[in-house]
């Protein structure tokens, strides 16, 4: 039976008495790639940024790979790779340096930091402009950079906070076969992202979340069956998003 | 510690790729010693020249110094010194008009000085002066002597000299605008999370800033210093270890106290204006943009100015070889880092949570 990576256990976020998150509890298994959906304002971020310890939560329980993080932070960061919506590189070092400042940080070093940041710029496919400072790179390349900053200390649960916003289709691409190929080598992936294609190809499980709580939860086709009615019924994960969560529009305004 | 050690080194790379930041620090300096310098050479040449000084005398007919009275005023006007004869006159009003910083009464067997507390040092001259007359008429001396001038009256720095330590203390104050570029990127592509989701903590980053701000600070300082000023203007720094001391002092205590509005504020434009306004006021009493000897403020508001206990510590290292002001320096020197870094800690803590 595998691991438990994941696992949140009445997990309350509040805000001027408000939940964001709302008693979510949830199980993620190695080896998966879970998919975190939901419309904006749905709680998906705020529930990242606690199981990061971005966020101290108000209520319930986090455990990664069987540490309470509250108490094991230190055992538990090293195992995490973070790779933030926003660009979270500098402009002004090159591509090399940006992945061993980062991997460095967890205490890797010499020869090993080497084999790092190289093997994490080959993953990425940006061996060839080591030496280019970031600020110089496309949108795409930049993207690609912000996932290697990530993979250097090798972690065992990668959390991709939507990492193809504004990127061309081949970039893209890249990017999913590359959270495919992470996940192939054992790396347990949570993902989130408003393009339902992308979930559909890479996930193997799903949650939705609507006004701080779990909709629904499964893999893509136990989602697709809460609203097919006929068993040869095209549905798409759109369909089942739209179902659960309406079609009303979703402003909101950061806490 | 090695975690501080790699983002202190990942911060001198950002900053020393930002190279106009650096080459302005350098210039702007080197441009302000030397218009400042040139500025007020001529307020201190003046201010030199006022040592000079006059006195007034009377002197009665059966006075037993009527013999000396040629050699007390030829004596007199050899040093420069203005000698005025008076009959009848009121000493204390001749002295309190300003007709004469000094007044001697020679009476039948004695005399009387008038001083003014302000001219302290010109009555003592005079009372040594005269008691030299004295020895001379009891036959100890054959002389009239006069004491070293320089030694009662306080040595002056040269505007140049003045200026470029002054300036350079005062662009030195301003250096955690080094930073400026790191915390806009920072907050701009939101490295933060990622630092904070991997292993460097609050303080790791905080000390990370400000020793990467220190060292820059340094670096410039001694390319101010021994490679340019030096050459351009021969400046004497009096007991180097002793003013390298007092200067990385003031440099951790002005890069924490300007990290505290970068750390404060999220907007880059609000910290550095806040900043450099707090930085200009303490530059402005501490002798930065007039001579500190000759401000107009009252002492008790200069004191307000830690640039003010800097300032006095290294020009008066620099004329006299020691200063009053080293001990207060070094206290309002620390006193600025433990306030200052402590409030800089709260506030990266504060901002934790995202």
């Amino acid at each position: 039976m595998s691991e438990t990576v994941v696992k949140l256990d009445g997990l309350i976020k509040k805000y001027d008495n408000k939940a964001v998150v709302d008693s979510l509890s949830l199980e993620i298994k190695e080896g998966e790639v879970f998919g975190l959906l939901g419309p904006n304002g749905a709680g998906k971020s705020t529930t990242m940024n606690m199981i990061c310890s971005l966020l101290k939560p108000t209520a319930g329980e986090i455990e990664l790979f069987g540490y309470d993080i509250r108490k094991n932070l230190s055992k538990v960061k090293p195992l995490i790779g973070y790779i933030p919506q926003d660009l979270a590189i500098y402009g002004n070092l090159k591509a090399w340096e940006n992945v061993e400042l980062f991997t460095s940080l967890y205490g890797i070093k010499g020869k090993e930091l080497k084999n790092a940041i190289d093997e994490s710029l080959k993953f990425v496919e940006l061996e060839d402009k080591r030496n280019a400072f970031a600020k110089t790179f496309s949108g795409g390349m930049k993207r690609r950079l912000n996932i290697a900053c990530a993979l250097g200390h090798k972690p065992k649960l990668l959390i991709f906070d939507e990492p193809t916003v504004g990127i061309d289709p081949q970039s893209r691409n890249f990017i999913l076969e590359r959270i495919k190929d992470c996940n192939a080598d054992g790396t347990t992936v949570i993902y989130t992202s408003h393009y339902m294609e992308e979930v559909e190809a890479i996930c193997t499980r799903v949650a939705i979340m609507d006004n701080g709580k779990i909709v629904a939860c499964g893999t893509k086709e136990e989602l697709k069956n809460l609203i097919r009615k006929d068993p040869d019924e095209e549905i798409t994960l759109e369909q089942v998003f739209l179902t659960l969560t309406g079609k009303k529009l979703r402003d909101f305004v950061e806490a | 510690m090695s975690k501080i050690w790699i983002i202190t080194k990942n911060y001198l790379k950002l900053i020393f790729r930002t190279k106009a930041m650096l080459i302005i620090t350098i210039l702007g300096t080197l441009l302000v010693v030397a218009a400042v310098s040139s500025a007020f050479r001529t307020l201190l040449d003046k201010a030199e020249q006022e040592t000079d000084f006059s006195v007034g005398y009377e002197m009665q007919d059966d006075s037993k110094y009527k013999i000396v009275e040629s050699a007390w005023t030829e004596g007199l006007a050899k040093e420069n010194i203005t000698v005025k004869n008076f009959s009848k006159a009121d000493p204390e009003k001749i002295v309190k008009d300003g007709e004469a910083d000094v007044f001697v009464v020679f009476g039948k067997d004695g005399y009387r000085i008038v001083g003014s507390d302000k001219k302290e040092m010109d009555t003592r001259i005079v009372q040594y002066v005269l008691y030299n007359m004295d020895m001379m008429m009891n036959g100890s001396v054959n002389q009239f002597a006069f004491p070293e001038r320089s030694l009662p009256t306080e040595p002056r720095s040269t505007s140049e000299n003045y200026y470029s330590i002054v300036e350079i203390e005062y662009f030195m104050s301003i250096c955690s605008i080094f930073l400026c570029m790191i915390y806009y990127t920072e907050r701009k592509n939101n490295i933060l999370t990622r630092f904070r989701t991997g292993s460097a903590g609050s303080p790791t980053r905080y000390f990370g800033k400000l020793f990467s701000c220190v060292l820059t600070s340094w670096l410039v300082q001694v390319l101010i210093m021994v490679g340019l000023v030096s050459l351009l203007f021969d400046v004497q720094f009096g007991k180097p270890m002793v003013s390298i001391g007092i200067l990385l002092l003031a440099t951790v205590a002005y890069a924490s106290f300007g990290m505290v509005f970068f750390e404060l504020f999220e907007n880059s434009a609000v910290s550095i204006g806040l900043m450099f306004t707090a930085l200009w006021f303490a530059g402005y009493l501490g002798g930065s943009f007039e001579s500190y000897m000759y401000s107009s403020f009252s002492e008790n508001i200069k004191r307000l100015s830690p640039t003010y206990y800097v300032n006095r510590s290294l020009v008066e290292l620099s004329v006299k070889g020691s200063s009053d002001y080293l001990l207060p320096c070094v206290g309002v020197m620390l006193l600025m880092i433990v306030v200052c870094v402590s409030l800089g800690l709260i506030i990266t803590a504060k901002k934790k949570e995202v």
